[in-house]
């Protein structure tokens, strides 16, 4: 139990697990259930259950990794800048696509979660599921929402998100990519982007931007929609 | 290396004016806004933060993963409810997305109809003419 403490083996435990993760997911021919990053996850925490090693001793052990999400975050500038030209004859569409859909989405969510019953906490999580976590925890501050229920909505949508968003695109025959990358982004947040990595420089532009607007919207728009609606 | 540098240190000032603006947005977020006006200005991108970016992109996924594995945390008090949660957030989901794409159809199907309009009054311009 004393190599628990040592600082490098969660990272170890991180690296290796993804390593297999992508090994396993390249054997499988590329299956959606098998994606690398839910494989990665639900590995650790099988590891993490048989060694009896909490969640916090994992975190601590793996600080590092999240200190860099942010430059990962700053450094989509250059795909973002990269794919100017495609993104500039798109602009119009996707700020009125954000505004529309995004109201259409924060809405839906709430109403969705007053029908089925939901705590009225758990129906304010919902509304903040489709932006990314640091401007929804920005939300939490504003509106008292409690941050674990966002953390789970923010990332049930992320994770299923890798799924589901191509599986519907598909079914829709949506083939252009830069659309590809604009629902991923709007819907699924980072890990919409993450996902439209796999697709082109393209897809991860229109999903950055996607992502950031949507998420500047939500600052604005959610607090509002919470206090009009009354939820 | 100095691509690094330019971007920690970039994210590290946007993060002290969000603290002290008191502004609503994270700083990453500023300080991909900032890079980008850089990168808009000076008409390109320098080849070092070019090859620093690609190589924290290609390990975004594998970053997220720590927070991902926080999911163990929230069923450690189970409350039958997260389960009918789980599944709302799912639902809302595909709600999400047929939303949005059927929002970029109907957008779209604006935008021909008005380069349709335009496409029109030109032809009867050169018409007139």
């Amino acid at each position: 139990m004393i190599m628990i403490e040592y600082p490098l083996i969660m990272i170890l435990l991180t690296l290796s697990m993804y390593t297999l993760s992508e090994k396993i997911f390249k054997e499988s021919a590329k299956h959606p259930l098998l994606h690398p990053f839910l494989l990665t996850i639900l590995l650790i925490i099988s590891v993490l259950y048989v060694f009896d090693i909490s969640y916090l001793q994992y975190r601590e052990g793996t600080q590092i990794l999240n200190v860099l999400i942010g430059p990962a975050i700053v450094s989509l500038a250059v795909p973002l800048y990269q794919n100017l030209k495609q993104v500039k004859s798109s602009l119009g569409l996707i700020i009125i696509t954000i505004l529309i859909a995004g109201t259409g989405i924060f809405i839906s969510a709430l109403l969705l979660g007053e029908m089925m019953g939901l705590t009225s906490s758990m129906v304010q999580a919902l509304s903040t599921k489709s932006i990314t976590l640091p401007i929804a925890l920005e939300i939490t501050g504003l509106t008292n929402i409690p941050i674990s229920l966002v953390v789970l909505g923010v990332f049930s949508t992320g994770l299923a998100g890798i799924i589901i968003v191509p599986m519907i695109l598909r079914f829709l025959k949506v083939k252009d990519e830069s659309i590809q990358g604009l629902v991923l982004g709007v819907t699924a947040h980072v890990f919409g982007i993450a996902k439209a990595l796999d697709i082109s420089q393209v897809a991860a532009a229109f999903a950055t931007i996607g992502m950031v607007l949507m998420g500047c919207f939500s600052v604005l728009i959610v607090p509002i929609i919470l206090r009009v609606g009354g939820f | 290396m100095q691509g690094y540098i330019i971007i920690f240190a970039l994210l590290i000032l946007s993060d002290f004016f969000v603290k002290q603006a008191g502004v609503n947005v994270p700083g990453s977020i500023i300080g991909l806004i900032i890079l980008f006006v850089v990168f808009c200005v000076n008409g390109k991108v320098t080849k070092s933060i070019d090859n620093s970016s690609k190589t924290l992109l290609k390990y975004l996924p594998f970053f997220i993963i720590p927070i991902g594995v926080g999911i163990k945390e929230l069923f450690v008090n189970f409350d039958s409810k997260l389960l009918l949660m789980l599944f709302v957030s799912v639902l809302s989901l595909v709600l999400a997305v047929l939303i949005t794409i059927f929002t970029i159809w109907t957008i779209q199907y604006f935008i021909k109809k008005i380069q349709k309009k335009k496409l029109l009054e030109n032809e009867k311009r050169v018409e007139v003419k």
